[in-house]
């Protein structure tokens, strides 16, 4: 990509103008641990993204000059600590562009996130005979929580199923709307991205739908915060999780993003210190938002760490990111589908599908496919990348699966070619 | 441009014997009449193995046949294990198993494994920790199995 003041961001065809210019290879040096394993090629980015200096230089710099506890002592040092939780979540208001801080509240991840809403949503929302609906296309971690729920209340988990080129069937909701089971939906849950396949759902459409009927729908976002430019706002969705460690943060560092009326109006889910206001023997009441939420000591340098990230993609301009990243896409795209012998799982349609790469080749297991291409320096994912029931509906056990981010270069994709080329030898 | 440990360590995985198993794998058939719950699964990759043990009159194995989708280590594992077990009873094959999960797990040296002919190739797999559930998968059906 040539460095220009413009350029097209080939997704929308919006244009983009930045001084800076597209971004450049050299986007890769911000990352230490790539800059010192230059011959890595790291295409497993769904599964944790590299961290760039500035993340490593602000969790270092709060447990040298900050750290103490939050939200309980008066003196200087704890003050600053304080200061610097809240700030990290100020940031992360900023960037959602969510109504307040009150809505934000920090978590461990994506999967604590939704396992949060799960139980706190359903306490407040779902009885017997009522309709819990997910996607097929889920991650387990927005899977199994709802599962669960709908068991303890005897309620129904209904999946919306899955096209075979891994989208989701939009006309099961006329179909619900017609059989009369839509009145009895009362919480609704879907990724923003497939982690298996890279479909973008149409999550504007879904949640459309669900605001039609009054249901609170649960946007798992954790494959799509790392590369998309998202406002809450748009997504009309009432409930948003994510993961630090996926969007250039820290590992343990996540973000539950909920309307305040469905907030104030939900349990606690952990209880115990920092979540309460009073405590008496026979009873005790709840903090305000968002600490209702935060049962006992946070992780504090993680939040930081995690609001570093998102300072981070701002400063480098998140629209550069997701273009530079979607070029990369574009290209590995059709680099993969011109490979003989090679299957490629998700829309047929490069527009549909965000960074994920999802394969087979013939003949070749893809434990088998991953093993080699580690020992030629390539990491890539193998296995049901928690998606069992997506895996399920096409039929096969495992894939190979190459996720890209924006410090990956058209080298890591010929490298990943040429390695598949490798494979498709040694074990013919 | 190749890794520091080169092609030299990944043919130290698929020794020539577990490529020829998992291209002509022995004793699979088709088991389809077999319950889909007698399936042993690795949660981990998907992967998953079912498993006929015939016994003879003579209170030995007669006949070990395996089906299911696997890699290269879990699919020759599978069929190396079927042509060893006939022959053996059930408390020695029993004993033989735990031997051999024994050495995946690094609790016995893999050179327990040399006087059993082609199987000792599987003993490089302790190499490569995050393969050993590979090379267990259908030993560890074929314990569930004469238990």
């Amino acid at each position: 990509m040539t460095k220009t003041g413009h350029m097209t961001d080939p997704l929308t065809n919006r244009e983009i103008h930045d001084p800076r210019g597209a971004l450049g290879d050299d986007i890769r040096e911000e990352f230490p641990l790539l800059r010192d394993h230059p011959d890595l090629v790291y295409l497993d980015s769904a599964a944790t993204s590299q961290k760039p200096e500035a993340v490593l230089r602000a969790i270092d710099r709060y447990y040298r000059h900050d750290n103490a506890n939050v939200h309980r002592s008066l003196y200087d040092l704890a003050e600053r600590s304080t200061l610097a939780f809240e700030n990290s979540r100020r940031t992360v208001e900023a960037y959602l562009g969510a109504a307040s801080h009150r809505e934000v509240v920090f978590t461990r991840g994506t999967t604590e996130s939704l396992n949060l809403l799960a139980w706190s949503l359903t306490e407040l929302l779902v009885g017997e005979g009522d309709i819990i609906l997910v996607s097929t296309l889920e991650h387990h971690a927005n899977f199994v929580p709802w599962q669960q729920a709908a068991g303890r209340k005897g309620a129904e988990l209904v999946l919306v199923p899955a096209l075979e080129d891994g989208t989701l069937d939009m006309e099961f909701f006329d179909r619900l709307e017609k059989d009369g089971r839509a009145g009895r939906v009362k919480v609704a849950a879907v990724a923003h991205i497939s982690n298996a396949f890279g479909t973008v759902h149409p999550v504007r459409a879904i949640s459309k739908w669900c605001r039609q009927r009054g249901i609170p729908l649960v946007l798992d976002a954790a494959q799509s915060l790392p590369h998309l430019p998202i406002d809450v706002g748009a997504t009309g969705a009432d409930f948003l999780a994510f993961s630090g460690h996926k969007v250039y943060g820290p590992m343990g560092s996540g973000v539950l993003w909920g309307r305040e009326e469905w907030l104030e109006k939900m349990p606690p889910w952990q209880t115990g210190g920092e979540m309460i206001s009073m405590v008496k023997p026979e009873k005790s009441t709840w903090n305000e938002l968002p600490y209702k939420f935060e049962a006992g000591t946070p992780d504090v340098a993680a939040a930081v760490g995690l609001a570093a990230a998102l300072d981070w993609m701002k400063e480098t301009g998140v629209e550069r990111l997701e273009a530079r990243e979607h070029d990369l896409g574009l290209y590995a795209f059709g680099k993969l589908r011109d490979i003989e012998g090679l299957t490629l799982y998700g829309p047929g349609d490069p527009y549909r599908r965000r960074g994920v790469f999802s394969f087979n080749l013939e003949g070749i297991h893809s434990h088998d496919v991953a093993q080699y291409l580690d020992r030629t320096g390539i990491a890539v994912r193998s296995g049901h990348h928690c998606a069992q029931p997506a895996m399920r509906l096409l039929g096969i056990p495992s894939t190979a699966r190459a996720s890209l981010a924006p410090y990956n270069t058209r080298a890591d994709i010929d490298r990943l070619v040429e390695g598949i080329r490798g494979v498709q030898e040694y074990f013919r | 441009m190749m890794h520091s440990q080169g092609m030299g360590g990944l043919d130290a995985l698929y020794m020539e014997i577990i490529l020829d198993h998992y291209k002509s794998p022995r004793n699979k058939t088709d088991l389809s009449h077999i319950d889909d719950d007698q399936v042993h699964e690795n949660p981990s990759c998907g992967d998953s193995v079912k498993l006929e043990i015939t016994m003879g009159g003579d209170g030995k194995i007669a006949e070990v046949h395996f089906d299911g989708h696997g890699c290269a280590i879990s699919t020759a594992s599978a069929s190396l294990m079927t042509e060893r077990l006939p022959g053996l009873t059930s408390d020695e094959a029993n004993d033989f198993i735990g031997i051999f999960l024994q050495v995946l797990r690094g609790d016995l040296p893999p050179e327990r494994l040399e006087e059993w002919g082609d199987l000792a190739v599987l003993g490089g797999v302790v190499q490569f920790p995050m393969r050993v559930k590979c090379a267990t998968l259908a030993w560890h059906a074929a314990r569930k199995n004469l238990d």
